[in-house]
Parts: C-alpha cells; structure tokens; sequence
C-alpha cells in the first residue's frame, strides 16, 4: 500500500473502532422488553387449592377458568379439543357483542389450551368486573365469552 | 506484468484454495444446519437457509476482513492473500441467496409490492423497530460492485485509485452488517450466545487492525534522517539482508525495498504497480523481482518489466560503504529496458 492509502485505512479504521462499537451497544440497549408466557409459580402445585370461584361458558363447555387461591393468577383448564384455529383468551371491560374483535381497552392473557392447563398471572384487573371473551384470531371470530365474577 | 501471471489465475493452487474455501462452506452450512434442526427441530427450511447462509456470509466477511491485517503481522498468511478476491466473489454468492430468500420469504407473499415491502415492513410496531432489512440491501449492494468489478480488467479501466476507494467500501459494508444483525436477529436474543459472537468477531477485526496499523504508523511518520549525506541516506547493513529477499526501509513514510540477489544489492520502491503490493515481502524469481501477491514482476537494475510488459517501479541509487546499504533519497524514474 502506497502511504496516502496507508493514512487514509488507519484513519477509517479509528473511525470504525468509535462507531460500531457504539452503535452495536445502542442497538443492545435499546432491545425492547417482551413479555415472555410462564407459568404461573403458585399453579402446577396449588392449584387443588384453588378458591372454589370457578367460571364455565355457555357454548365451550369443556372449557372453566378458576382462581389461583387468593392471589391474582387464573387457572384455566379445558378437557375437549380446538376446533378453531388460534384461540386465545381475553378480558375485556365492555359487554361485547357478535362482531366483537379486540380493541384497545381489551387485554390478552394468552393461548387456550388444547386438551390442557394453563395458568396466568393478571394483576388487579382480575376483581374489576369485565367479561372473559375466548376469541379465534385465525377466523376473527368470538366463540364464547362469561362474566368475571371473581372478587375479593 | 509477470509472464507467468494471469489476470484469471486458476493455477493449480488457486484450485486448491478454492476447493479448500468451498470445503469449508459446505462443512459450515451442514454442522448449521445440523446444530440449528437439533436444537429447534421445528425451524422451516426456509428460515433455516435464510439463517445459515446469512452466517455463513457474515463469517466469511470477517475472515476477510482479517487476512489483511494478518499478512502484514505475519508473511505465513500472505498466500491466503492472493486467494481474498475469490472469498470475496463467494461471499456475495452466499450472502445473495441469504438476501434473495429473506425477500421473497418475507416480502413476496403480502399484498405489498415486495421492493416496496423491504423498505417499508421494519418501519411498524412489528418484532423489529428499526430498518435493518435496509442496511442488509446496501451492504449486498456493496459486496455486488466489489465482487462484479474484482476482476484486473476493472482495476486497470477504473484506475487503481478509483478502484481501491470502492474497494474500502467494504469497510461500510461490515459497519452496515453489524447494524444488520444487532439491530435484526439479535433484538429477539435472549440467551447472549450470538451477542458474544457478534461482539467477538468486532475485537478480532478491529482488533487486529488496530495492531498492524499502528506497527505500520511509526515508520510513516519518520522524518527524512538527519543523517542525509550528500543526497544519500543510510539504510541498512548489506549482512541483514537475505539472499534473493529484500529488507523495507522507511524514507520520510515511503517504503523503499533494497534487494540483495548475485553478489548485487538494489534498491526499488516498495510498491508494486498492480495493487500497491508489498514488492519487499517477494523475492528474487529468474532475475525478477516477483511481488508476493500477483506475481508481477520487475527487473531490479532497472525497474521495469520485462518485455512485453510495460510497468515501471521507480528505483533508488545505491551505494555501499562498509558493509552499509546508502541509498538515494529521492528515487529515479525507471529506464526501459532497452
Ligand atoms: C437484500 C438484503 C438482505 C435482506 C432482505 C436480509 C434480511 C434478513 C432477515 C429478514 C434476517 C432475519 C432472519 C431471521 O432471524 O430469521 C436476517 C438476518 C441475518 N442477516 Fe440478512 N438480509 C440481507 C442481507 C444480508 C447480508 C448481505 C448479510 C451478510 C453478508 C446478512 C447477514 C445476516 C445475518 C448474519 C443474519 C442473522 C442470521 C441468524 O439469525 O442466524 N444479511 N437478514
Ligand atoms: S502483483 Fe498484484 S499487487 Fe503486485
């Protein structure tokens, strides 16, 4: 290398050693935080303890989400099989109708299970009212929902 | 130009070193792939190419990146040099098929226009916030004009100054990959393993680069010695160098290679006319000096090569006193031949 390409290589590479070191660590650092779905700890082996508040729905017979002892995780069990694609559970505060779909007032806890168990955690938002909506999202359609009748 | 050299040179080492390169991608995808479907046996194989091709090329990169530094630390990686253009051809090959799967994967199926969709897709509330996709096309972009124009006949028609700038562009390449990856694959990592990786391969080639530039940085800023005699300069004792090798000395930042070959010493510059290689670091083949990374190759009494070729190194009068190399300090043109 000639010394005008020599100087001109040294003077990238400092750059390079500044900036994408600097870069990459942003990058790092800016990694958004997602939630990540867990069991809930008090449910595997509590939850024969469960409260004895349990909720059933009309249509999904097999389907009932009962409460975690006192705290705030639901327990949600289903004995038959999904014949939707994508079922999920949300709670939402409003009553909702045919038509509904998630808007922003309502909240996703999760998968349904298929012929299984699952338990969440949820937060205050447990005891204030609502209504569970068990939704397919393959087929954008809601195919039960129930009051939550969980209180203190 | 050397008469043995060729602007496409498939001579039986550069096969060797090619199948050697090819080899070793094969291996790498397969252990990938193995390694990747026994740990997450429900990967689809598109996804599972789109990952080990994008490794593949992003490793090879960095292979790259450090022959450079490597051969000007130690002359055991200089043949690794003369092979750097053909890792370079198939690192666009594979980072290509990396490129082109991601795109019709993610962008062709949507009601989209697909070009549309590589620009647009990262801008939204998705799994990346940032546009990484785009530092990935411009970085193929890249390696696309290096690759396309690594060929002597580029070299010789776009000039050697113009074709080594887009040469350092690979420089932005990398920079661009690393935004590519930490800013793409790794904003879903949770375990560090590809983080530690990432950030692994930055110390090494910036590392070394580091290194051998700042070996390389004394020399350069030398003043002319004070010890100038008479237009002469003192350079080194003719017992230090080797036999049909040379030893590179420094005149106020230029490299001047003073050969001693046939009871003879001479003294040329250091760079070679094809792609300023390194003349100093080859030896003396049939008479010629013969540059360590092309094989073009330069009588040393007069700097020029031999017929038919025209090159012209410049050339530095030499004096011995004592067993001490003294050379010109300012070099002459080159005399043809005849
Ligand atoms: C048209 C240009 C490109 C596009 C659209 C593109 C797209 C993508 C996408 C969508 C991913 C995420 C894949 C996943 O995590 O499943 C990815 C990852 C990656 N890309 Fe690219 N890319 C491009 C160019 C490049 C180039 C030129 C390189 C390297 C030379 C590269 C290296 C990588 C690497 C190392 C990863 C991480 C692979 C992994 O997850 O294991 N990409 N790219
Ligand atoms: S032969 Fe290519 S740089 Fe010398």
């Amino acid at each position: 290398m000639i010394r005008p390409l020599r100087i001109r290589h040294r003077y990238i590479i400092s750059c390079l050693t500044i900036i994408v070191p600097a870069v990459a660590v942003c990058g790092l650092l800016m990694r958004p935080e997602r939630p990540i779905m867990q069991a809930h700890p008090e449910a595997a082996s509590h939850h024969s303890h469960a409260s004895g508040e349990k909720i059933t729905f009309s249509q999904l017979k097999n389907v009932s989400i009962s409460r975690v002892g006192h705290s705030a995780g639901i327990h949600i069990v289903n004995r038959g099989r999904l014949t939707y694609p994508d079922v999920l559970l949300y709670w939402t505060p409003e009553e909702p109708t045919d038509a509904w779909g998630p808007t922003s007032s309502s909240l996703l806890v999760g998968l349904l299970p298929d012929q299984g168990e699952l338990s969440y955690e949820m937060g205050p938002i447990l005891t204030s009212g609502g209504t569970w909506v068990i939704y397919s999202l393959g087929h954008k359609k809601l195919l039960d929902h129930s009051r939550n009748t969980f209180s203190f | 130009m050397s008469v043995t050299y060729h602007a496409v040179g498939w001579s039986t080492f550069k096969k060797r070193y090619d199948l050697i390169l090819w080899l070793g991608i094969v291996l790498f995808l397969v252990v990938f792939c193995g390694v990747s479907l026994f740990l997450f046996p429900k990967v689809t194989l598109e996804i599972l190419l789109i990952r080990a091709f994008g490794s593949a090329a992003f490793l090879l990169l960095h292979i790259i990146l450090c022959i450079g530094p490597l051969a000007r630390l130690h002359r055991h990686f200089l043949p690794l040099l003369y092979n750097r253009r053909h890792m370079g051809v198939s690192l666009f090959i594979l980072a290509l098929l990396h490129g082109f799967l991601s795109w019709i994967t993610y962008h062709a199926g949507g009601d989209l226009n697909p070009f549309v969709s590589l620009i647009v897709s990262d801008a939204g509330p998705g799994i990346s916030r940032f546009p990484f996709q785009i530092f990935g096309v411009m970085a193929l972009v890249i390696l696309f004009l290096m690759a396309a124009t690594s060929h002597d006949f580029w070299l010789v028609n776009l000039t050697a100054p113009f074709w080594k700038a887009m040469h350092m562009l690979v420089y932005a390449a990398y920079a661009f990959l690393v935004v590519h990856v930490v800013f793409g694959a790794l904003q879903a990592e949770t375990h560090g393993f590809l983080t530690g990786l990432v950030g692994g391969g930055m110390v090494v080639v910036l590392g070394l680069h580091l290194v051998s530039g700042w070996r390389e940085h004394k020399p350069d800023n030398q003043p002319l010695d004070s010890r100038l005699d008479q237009g002469f300069i003192e350079a080194c004792r003719v017992a230090d160098i080797p036999e049909n090798r040379a030893r590179i000395v420094s005149i106020a930042g230029e490299r001047v290679a003073i050969f001693k070959y046939d009871g003879k010493v001479c003294a040329v510059s250091n760079v070679c006319q094809h792609q300023n290689g390194p003349l100093g670091e080859g030896k003396i083949v049939h008479g010629c000096i013969t540059c360590p990374w092309h094989g073009y190759q330069y009588l040393p009494e007069t700097g020029a090569s031999p017929p038919p070729f025209v090159e012209k190194i410049p050339i530095f009068k030499v004096k011995i006193q004592n067993g001490i190399v003294h050379i010109s300090a300012l070099p002459e043109i080159a005399r043809d031949l005849c």
